[in-house]
């Protein structure tokens, strides 16, 4: 009989649960003025960038406070997302430092999303893969922009959304290409310096609604 | 009201199911506290199915190499006998396997430190191309269709496999993997006394190699260049690989003494063969002392004391643990279930 009671205290204790408000997230990714809505990309002055993948987490916080289901994992392929939060949020672009640091969670952040270095530890906080085409070359690019080990790499607190009802992350990856094209940087897979310094490029690049 | 109390029923029988088993750790007093915050927490089911995963082949890439294949609990979790690692498909690392042990004192992994969660570090091994060479969806898929692993997920977070499940229980395998019963350590206890050799060992040990090996632990855990040249072939420049700093060059995460007997050869890429060699290399005999971070040589008489006083390190309880060898029941039977 005890374990009966015991049993219903633990029902009524999950029906009186906060579950949060469903919102819906959608990811708009252009290069300057041109949307890309495929895997594809679009002209980009006389070159031609074809962007093949880009990925990256968004997390969401309230009060100050997050956890592993208020991360998001977006991309090209799948755009649209729901999470589910309390009231008036921060966004953040990347995985928190503290989650981060802590290890492996489930949901969007399981490894098995192939955002998860294994070669050193820490979350990958944003993919970008594609290649450029002009008329004497093409050079692919490869940028894995994360870890857990520098600051300035992210995560970077991107906007506050009051309504809580929709999301929409506008990624504009022309500040980071065009930066990469100017450099001639064209693959970045690791920590350091010159991640932190693309990392800036995409932070420049979005905003959210 | 039916209703409720069929569901009640549901929801215990699922709790039931889920028991909690605490870990039963055994840390003697002279120990400091452990680093890791999870193994106050250690469950005898999360445990046990780390241990399967750890010794369970089937997750390589080839269903040959597990874990347990470069780190055997018979060489307190090292692959002795091997100067470099052996992988799927006859592969072959650049780095020996360090042995594993009184891992919840560590704060940081693997020769280089490339991990800085347990949790987070299995998954290194498991994905790199001369180790197991595996993918993560191949071990969720082993996991979701394979009986044992429903059962013994079920049993252990009361929930369906998830790979960061997985990782957690094998991070609490190894952090229940605690070696603290050498003859040193009954020592400490006042159960033991060192011979006069040992002795004069202890001492030889605590002038010249406490500094980066102190007890009870026998590792700073931190990183240090012990003045070995760089291998030509193998050009493993360890942290600095990491770090991409010049002052990290060179270094590499400073070992364990603990069970020497089992772990051989030593040093990071497992260059020499035995103890007179690493300490030779540490006090030339020629006197040259070179890159060596030693001030003085050590005397030949006093090399020998130091192996005396080193050997009472190892811990045959930690090696013949029967809770860290292959979980033979729990494999062999699903093999054959597997087969039939």
């Amino acid at each position: 009989m005890l374990r009966y009671a015991i049993g219903v205290l633990l029902l009524m204790f999950n029906s009186t649960k906060s579950i949060g408000q469903e919102i819906d997230c959608q990811l708009r990714a252009s290069l300057s003025d041109h949307t890309i809505d495929t895997i594809y990309g679009n002209p980009y002055g006389e070159s031609i960038v074809f962007v093949k993948k880009l990925k990256f987490y968004i997390h969401t916080a309230h009060n100050g406070q997050t956890s592993p289901e208020r991360a998001l994992l977006l991309s090209l392929k799948n755009p649209r997302q729901t999470i589910s939060i309390d009231g008036p949020f921060q966004v953040y672009l990347g995985v928190d430092s503290t989650l981060n640091y802590d290890g492996i969670h489930e949901g969007a952040l399981d490894p098995i999303n192939n955002m998860y270095w294994t070669w050193q530890t820490g979350y990958i906080h944003c993919k970008l893969e594609g290649y450029i085409l002009n008329q004497s070359a093409k050079r692919s690019f490869e940028f894995h922009i994360g870890g857990y080990s520098t600051k300035d790499s992210g995560p970077f607190w991107i906007g506050q959304k009051s309504d809580g009802k929709s999301l929409e992350v506008q990624f504009d990856l022309y500040p980071a290409i065009e930066w990469a094209s100017k450099n001639e940087v064209f693959r970045i897979t690791s920590p350091g310096k010159i991640s932190d310094e693309m990392a800036q490029f995409f932070r420049k690049g979005i905003t959210v609604l | 009201m039916k209703s409720v109390i069929t569901l009640s029923f549901l929801l215990l029988t699922l709790w039931s199911f889920q028991s909690t088993i605490p870990y039963n750790r055994n840390i003697p007093d002279h120990f400091p506290a452990p680093k890791s915050e999870r193994i106050s927490n250690l469950d005898s089911h999360t445990v046990e199915l780390g241990r399967v995963l750890f010794f369970d082949p089937q997750f390589s890439a080839d269903q040959l190499v597990s874990c347990a294949s470069c780190h055997s609990p018979y060489h307190s979790f090292a692959h002795t006998d091997h100067r470099l690692s052996h992988g799927a498909f006859d592969s072959i690392g650049r780095r020996n396997a360090p042995a594993l042990f009184n891992l919840a004192w560590q704060e940081i992994f693997m020769h280089d430190g490339a991990a800085h969660n347990l949790q987070a570090q299995s998954l290194a091994p498991l994905t790199s191309a001369t180790e197991m060479a595996t993918t993560l969806n191949h071990i969720q898929t082993i996991m979701n269709t394979n009986i044992l692993y429903l059962n013994l997920f079920r049993e252990a977070f009361g929930t369906e496999p998830t790979i960061p499940k997985a990782l957690e229980a094998l991070e609490a395998f190894q952090l229940s993997l605690i070696s603290v019963e050498s003859k040193y350590d009954r020592v400490q206890n006042g159960i033991e006394k060192f011979t006069d050799q040992e002795l004069e060992g202890f001492k030889v040990f605590e002038e010249n190699c406490a500094n980066c090996h102190p007890p009870p632990l026998f590792s700073t855990y931190e990183f240090a260049s012990n003045g070995l040249p760089i291998d030509s072939n193998l050009f493993d420049l360890g942290r600095y690989e990491q770090t991409r700093k010049d002052g990290d060059s060179m270094q590499f995460k400073v070992p364990s003494l603990r069970n020497l007997r089992y772990t051989y050869p030593y040093m990071h890429d497992g260059r020499f063969n035995s103890l007179r060699k690493v300490l030779d290399h540490y006090s030339p005999r020629n006197g040259n002392m070179g890159n060596s971070p030693l001030k003085t040589p050590i005397a030949e008489d006093d090399k020998s004391d130091l192996i005396a006083f080193l050997k009472t390190l190892n811990d045959p309880n930690f090696i013949f643990n029967p809770n860290h060898q292959f979980p033979k029941w729990t494999l062999t039977n699903n093999a054959i279930q597997n087969e039939n």
